[in-house]
């Protein structure tokens, strides 16, 4: 049985193949640490996020309807009067609740995190990864609003991840309960470092924790500020499981997160300038291999230039001294002498 | 169904405002009403779709087009999704003469097993990319409510796509295998 045996079975076999190895492809040259989106990338999530947003309002005009309208629907008409300024007080009492405790919850989280030297950018949630195995949200601020990649992303709960991917507008948060987002992290009591990972919506783990230490459950988990991501000290989680076996040279922990992902509304991004420098020492590094040719000659450049600048500077030393000194010479004032004689007396 | 290449334009553009659609609802609705650990794959219904009805050498491609509309929802990426329904595709080309679509339920109990391919094979990519078991057996739980509601779903959204891609209903598979 032959395989191939029109024209159009040996396109189909080209493409397949030809798309099959574009997505391997694909797949090795795939950067989980952040996505750095091209411009149609970016135009496309800039606007297609609006409508993941209005998403909420829909949501509040179907509450609204089934609150108010169904319920009401068989009463008289006296009491649908009634009932509807009393629905309207009730929305303005709710609103008023609502506003007081975003305010709240706004303020605990302007208030959290002011030892880390960072500017704080306040978000909203608009949407989630619309597949279940990636932990990702999309908030409504983004590159416009000074927001960098991989800028920590807190609450006053504790850790929720990073920024992986940024456009002008809308930014979507690495969270740390996606398997991707690897962290190191700090059991707080015993000080012992350990790899957190995503697991599902509710857990996440703890790898390479060494069997012997003596980890117990409710133990705090936060970041250890290594990695270069996270600042030091924020929380993660605590301690809900422990599996330690008889043999082996790590523990197997669960961690329960800080932050109750399902309530999660607002988030606060922690943009630094030092995340800059950082880079900058990235790219030096990445960099340093490839121009290790190039520094040589550089350095033999700098030296010179160095070398100039010096005599310059010297020149140039020289000649303000004997400009000041031709001032003074010019500019001297005879010294005054006065007699004791000629002092008032008191 | 038997295609050229330009009457798959205008169906895949309404194919792809029907995912874009069902994406935002997806990635939205879903989250804002408590089901934040569970999410409607819609894009692998329309693959699954693609790989049974649509008979065209350029099946790769609208598998790519449609997982590249997916990963602007979507950490995953196109690449994962277009390997993964690019394979299934190729499958069922080989296996389509054992493939109808009579009843309602024929449609749910394929539109199953192929989904637990698809799950089988995107497991398979992920173990080797995180080494994870746990990952994957909380996948599988995931998978388990979100595949029977697709597809529970599939014998309407099928009704809805052939209306797109103009394909006759009553067609059932067994001719012209590629």
């Amino acid at each position: 049985m032959k395989l191939i045996e029109t024209q159009e079975q040996r396109y189909k076999l080209f493409v397949n193949l030809f798309v099959m190895g574009l997505s391997l492809f694909g797949m090795t040259r795939r950067e989980h640490n952040y996505n750095e989106s091209s411009v149609f990338e970016r135009f496309m999530i800039d606007s297609l996020a609006p409508m993941q947003r209005s998403m909420g309002l829909v949501k509040f005009e179907i509450s609204n309807f089934f609150e108010f309208y169904l319920n009401n629907i068989n009463a008289s008409k006296e009491n649908q009067n009634l009932k509807k300024s009393i629905s309207e007080l009730n929305n303005q009492i709710f609103s008023y609740h609502e506003l007081d405790k975003e305010n709240t919850r706004l303020k605990e989280l302007m208030e959290f995190g002011n030892d880390i030297p960072s500017r704080k950018v306040l978000a909203q949630i608009v949407a989630w990864d619309s597949s279940s195995d990636f932990k990702i949200l999309r908030i409504n601020k983004g590159h416009a609003d000074g927001i960098k990649l991989q800028s920590p992303v807190i609450t006053s709960l504790g850790l929720v991840g990073y920024i992986y991917r940024l456009t002008d507008h809308f930014a979507d948060i690495l969270t740390v309960l996606d398997p991707n987002n690897r962290i190191d992290g700090l059991i707080a009591r015993i000080r012992s470092h350990g790899i957190i990972e995503g697991l599902s919506t509710d857990r996440i783990i703890m790898k390479y924790v060494a069997r012997t230490e003596p980890v117990v459950l409710d133990d705090l988990v936060v970041t250890s500020g290594l990695g270069n991501i996270y600042p030091k000290g924020v929380q993660i989680g605590t301690v809900s499981k422990i599996e330690r076996e008889s043999y082996g040279i790590t523990q197997y922990i669960e961690v329960t997160p800080a932050v109750d992902f399902s309530k999660l509304e607002e988030v606060v991004i922690l943009v630094s300038d030092a995340k800059l420098w950082k880079q900058k020492e990235w790219d030096a590094l990445d960099n340093d291999r490839e121009n290790e040719a190039g520094v040589e000659a550089q350095e033999v450049i700098l030296k010179n230039k160095l070398a100039e600048a010096k005599k310059a500077q010297k020149a140039k030393k020289k000649k303000v001294e004997a400009l000041i000194k031709e001032n003074s010479e010019e500019n001297k004032v005879p010294s005054l002498e006065i007699k004791k004689e000629e002092l008032p007396k008191p | 169904m038997r295609l050229r290449f330009k009457n798959i334009i205008p169906s895949l553009f309404l194919t792809l405002i029907l995912l874009l659609i069902l994406e935002i609802i997806s990635s939205t609705l879903l989250p804002v009403f408590g089901f934040i650990n569970y999410r409607i794959p819609f894009n692998v219904l329309i693959l699954l779709y693609i790989g049974f009805k649509l008979e065209t050498p350029w099946i790769a491609l609208l598998v790519l087009a449609v997982q590249y509309l997916h990963s602007f929802f979507s950490n995953e990426g196109w690449a994962l999704g277009t390997f993964t329904g690019t394979t299934i595709c190729v499958i069922v080309s080989y296996v389509r003469e054992l493939i109808h679509f009579n009843t309602v339920f024929a449609t749910i109990l394929i539109t199953q097993i192929f989904q637990t391919v698809w799950f089988l094979i995107v497991s398979g990519m992920i173990y080797i990319q995180v080494s994870n078991s746990n990952l994957l057996i909380e996948k599988f739980w995931r998978f388990l409510p979100e595949s029977l509601f697709i597809s529970f779903i599939s014998p309407a959204f099928y009704i809805l796509l052939d209306r797109i891609w103009k394909s006759d209903q009553s067609e059932t598979f067994g001719e012209g295998v590629l």
